[in-house]
């Protein structure tokens, strides 16, 4: 198998380079002329894999997405295959070093927009089908999605069409792991809800001289209230929002400063290990302040300021429930007697998997196999809606979460890239662990 | 009445805002405009340029031999507009609205600038007194200017009274005199943790968030009744008159249900104690802000501070609240901003009397004396150099003049008043000197 996958990797890396070609963003603005080129190149790329069955699948009032279809020999378990094959914005091309729909090789890496999220996954699941000659030992069912960077409504497909998503397990290829060559399984994902808060003290901005003092000034108020969510510690601390501490590996804190760009002079923020800060421990941010800017600013007492604050929210907890509470917290924490007024915005589902079944036990082999160590479990900060979509959908299911995209793969920013050994290794992995889980021996 | 209002209209259209980043040309024109509207009066004013290219118009007009010589000060640069779309008019065209005329500068101070030009023409270019008129151009943003009294103390060692009209009464038709002047410190503090934004689920928690250090540091500027709390600036009761609580409400126009903040009388918190604002924050704006930990935010922090705190020690205070009240072991920058001394001047010399006396004349009714929560620093730097100089502290700018923010405006009834008061002022000046 190891020999078969490295002797097709070229026609991965060519599938690969094909797609990164195709600027298909399904934000608003974009031509929906490229999102239809690359859902017709998916199309292509697994027909020429060896699926027998290809098709577009339209979805009401969202971008197509791909179903492609291999049957396994009767009575094997059905593994349905995830990757999305829309990207993200390309952003400020002045920051990419090659063009970003051009793929560019340098020390390894493949350059351009989606090389990692998710076109990297679009091209495992066909690689692996090839590695079976056309034969798997399982029953595949690929779904590439079209939509997951923008969050249309192929999310809630899988709760309208359970039937479609019924699998024994289900791999998303649309993580990565924690470092190159050690393999993990991500098996936490935080939830997430967002909230805009707002505050009204005056008519009218007045001069900070004439009236600076007794006038309660609409950011100051904000910014009190705001500090309120985080303790001297820089933990969170919303009543009805706890995390935990997360058992599984922790993350280097040299690695994640190097990761996150912190200056060397600066501190990392919170308490407990840097993996339970980062997986199953409650984060909120404030991510937006509409204010006078500093440049030009007056000496004036200002009337009103808004904020848009993000919480993260443990895995497990019920996201509903956090950003509610996050709303109580805002509500009951106005400085002063001012009074603000909080408006609640999207929330998505954190996810925490079971690892005990019989399709965990193949990929853990897979992996070890694969990589030649043992497979970590990581938590992953970023939701994934359409997980807790398909664990309601399919409640049967295992789900896997791993893939090729690493933390270097700068995702959703400048000079995306994927690891080409990695990507061999994650297509490898993949081949595995179906390998196994067909075979029954585990 | 008609010839003010033009000239004020005029100056209004010049855009003569003396802040980094804003066409200095139009600093430059306006103080052309000036020097014009001074020489068709009868005056020979001339521009002498600061170190940084900023032109003072100045013009002295002698007076009968032996008069007393005055002081009339005011400044011709203006407030950036700030937010257009906030203005109900463009703000660098005058409009008139219901006995008021909007526009940026119209009170602060174009209209001090207008009033000495309609008293000199009152007195057909041949005052009773000896004028002195300095029109600055570097007020509003800070500038050599405010030095003056230090490094050319030859410009005002003849001086017997200065009129500074940069002020405004009470309430309209309330003629005041402003005799205590809070101070002003400022400082931007700017926090750096990370190369560029990061995804807040990817890296949320850890990673030190710079708007998150910033807004925990700002919090830490005011307790929790409202007071602002910096270690070393500190305030005092006002024992003059208090400022009643609703005309105050209404004049600063908070919100039915909102409720003031801090300790104290409202003239205490407004004149005598310190306040503190944010007047400036660098963030993503809300209705854009990706899910990102943001890397770089910045603050710029204004105190008034009261008469006789030292604002270069305040600034100090400043710096060191911020550095040592920076959360989670982050460390951040302080970049201070020029200091203002607050200034309290003397009251009841005849300079002073005599100014009363036509405030009377031209309002139908007493004077007042006030505080101020603004700072002039060229007048503390004055007071600093020349302490037994009478300082009269007058002007147009009424508590509805909206000066620095949107919807600036002069009341044109108000404007005739005070230019009334400052003439008969010279007047008596004179008619008591002989």
């Amino acid at each position: 198998m190891r020999q078969r996958v490295a002797a097709d990797f070229a026609q991965a890396r060519a599938d690969l380079e094909e797609l990164v070609r195709i600027p298909g963003c399904a934000f608003p603005g974009f031509p929906d002329e490229q999102i239809d080129r690359a859902c017709q190149k998916v199309i292509d790329i697994y027909r020429a894999a060896g699926f027998p069955q290809v098709q577009r699948l339209d979805i009401d009032g969202g971008k197509p997405a791909v179903l492609a279809e291999a049957p396994g020999p009767p009575g094997s378990p059905t593994v349905l295959l995830y990757a999305h094959y829309d990207v993200q914005p390309a952003g400020d091309v002045s920051l990419w070093d090659s063009p970003p729909f051009e793929p560019s090789e340098r020390d390894g890496r493949l350059y351009g927009r989606g090389a990692a999220d998710d076109k990297s996954g679009v091209v495992i699941h066909a690689a692996v089908m090839r590695a079976f000659e056309g034969r798997p030992p399982c029953t595949l069912r690929v779904i590439v999605e079209g939509e997951e960077e923008w969050g249309g409504p192929f999310t809630d497909h899988p709760r309208s069409h359970p039937d479609l998503f019924a699998a024994d397990a289900i791999v998303v290829a649309d993580v990565g792991n924690a470092r190159l060559g050690q393999p993990a399984f991500t098996t936490a994902l935080r939830g997430m809800g967002a909230v805009t808060v707002e505050c009204r003290t005056l008519a009218g901005a007045v001069h900070s001289g004439m009236f600076g003092g007794p006038a309660p000034d609409a950011l100051m108020a904000l910014i009190t209230l705001l500090a309120t969510m985080r303790d001297a510690d820089g933990e969170t601390v919303i009543e009805g929002i706890d995390g935990f501490d997360w058992d599984g590996a922790d993350v280097d804190e040299a690695d994640f400063r190097d990761i996150a760009g912190v200056d060397p002079d600066q501190p990392l923020i919170g308490t407990g290990s840097v993996a339970s800060r980062l997986f199953s421990k409650p984060v909120v941010n404030v991510v937006g302040i509409d204010a006078p800017p500093t440049q030009g600013a007056v000496n004036a007492v200002i009337p009103e300021a808004k904020a848009r604050v993000s919480l993260r929210v443990p895995p497990g907890l019920d996201a509903v429930a956090a950003r509610d509470a996050l709303i109580r917290h805002l509500e009951s924490h106005a400085p002063w007697g001012v009074h603000v007024s909080v408006t609640p915005d999207v929330v998505g589902q954190g996810v925490r998997v079971d690892t005990s079944g019989p399709a965990y036990a193949a990929a853990r082999e897979a992996m070890l196999q694969a990589y030649g160590t043992p497979v970590q479990e990581i938590g992953a900060g970023g939701s994934i809606p359409l997980v807790d979509s398909l664990l309601a959908a399919v409640p049967g299911a295992e789900i896997l979460l791993f893939g090729a995209q690493d933390p270097l793969a700068r995702i959703h920013a400048p000079n995306e890239s994927v690891d080409l050994a990695e990507l061999q290794r994650a297509i490898l992995a993949e081949a595995l662990f179906i390998r196994n889980l067909g075979s029954g021996v585990l | 009445m008609p010839q003010v209002r033009s000239d004020l209209e005029r100056l209004v259209a010049i855009p003569s805002i003396n802040f980094p980043g804003y066409d200095q040309s139009d600093v430059q024109r306006c103080a052309h405009a000036c020097a014009e509207l001074l020489a068709e009066a009868g005056a020979a004013p001339e521009l002498i340029p600061s170190s940084s290219g900023v032109q003072t118009v100045r013009a002295d007009i002698p007076g009968p031999p032996g008069s007393p010589t005055v002081l009339l000060y005011s400044h011709y640069d203006v407030q950036p507009a700030g937010d257009d779309s906030k203005w109900d008019s463009q703000p660098f065209e005058a409009e008139e609205r219901d006995g008021r005329l909007y526009g940026r500068g119209a009170a602060d101070d174009k209209s001090g600038v207008v009033t000495h030009i309609a008293v000199l023409r009152a007195f057909d270019g041949a005052p009773p007194v000896s004028l002195r008129i300095l029109f600055e151009g570097e007020e509003e943003y800070g500038g050599d200017f405010e030095e003056w009294p230090t490094i050319r103390p030859e410009v005002f060692e003849d001086i017997d009274a200065a009129v500074i009209c940069d002020m405004g009464n009470v309430d309209i038709g309330e003629p005041t005199f402003t005799t205590q002047l809070r101070g002003i410190i400022e400082g931007v503090v700017t926090v750096n943790t990370l190369a560029e934004p990061r995804h807040s689920g990817q890296f949320g928690g850890p990673a030190p968030d710079a708007l998150m250090v910033l807004i925990k540091l700002l919090a830490t500027l005011m307790d929790d009744e409202g007071n602002a709390t910096i270690d070393g600036i500190t305030g005092s009761d006002w024992d003059g008159a208090d400022f009643p609580e609703q005309a105050y409400r209404e004049l600063t126009g908070v919100l039915p249900g909102v409720p003031l903040i801090g300790t104290g009388s409202i003239a205490s918190r407004l004149y005598s104690k310190p306040s503190v604002t944010v007047v400036g924050l660098d963030a993503p704006e809300v209705a854009t802000a990706p899910n990102a930990i943001i890397p770089m935010a910045r603050a710029k922090i204004s105190v008034r501070i009261p008469a006789g705190v030292d604002a270069e020690e305040a600034t100090e205070a400043l710096a060191r609240h911020v550095r040592t009240h920076a959360p989670f072991g982050i460390e951040v920058d302080f970049e201070p901003g020029p200091p203002a001394n607050g200034s309290a001047v003397p009251v009841g010399g005849p300079g002073y009397e005599a100014f009363a006396a036509a405030m009377q004349f031209a309002y139908g009714v007493p004077s007042t004396q006030q505080g101020m929560g603004g700072a002039v620093p060229f007048v503390a730097n004055l007071l600093e150099a020349f302490p037994d100089l009478e300082v009269l502290g007058v002007g147009a700018q009424d508590p509805l003049a909206r000066i620095h923010a949107p919807n600036e405006s002069i009341h044109l009834k108000e404007l005739r008043d005070s230019i009334v008061a400052e003439a008969v002022f010279l007047q008596n000046l004179a008619d008591s000197a002989s």
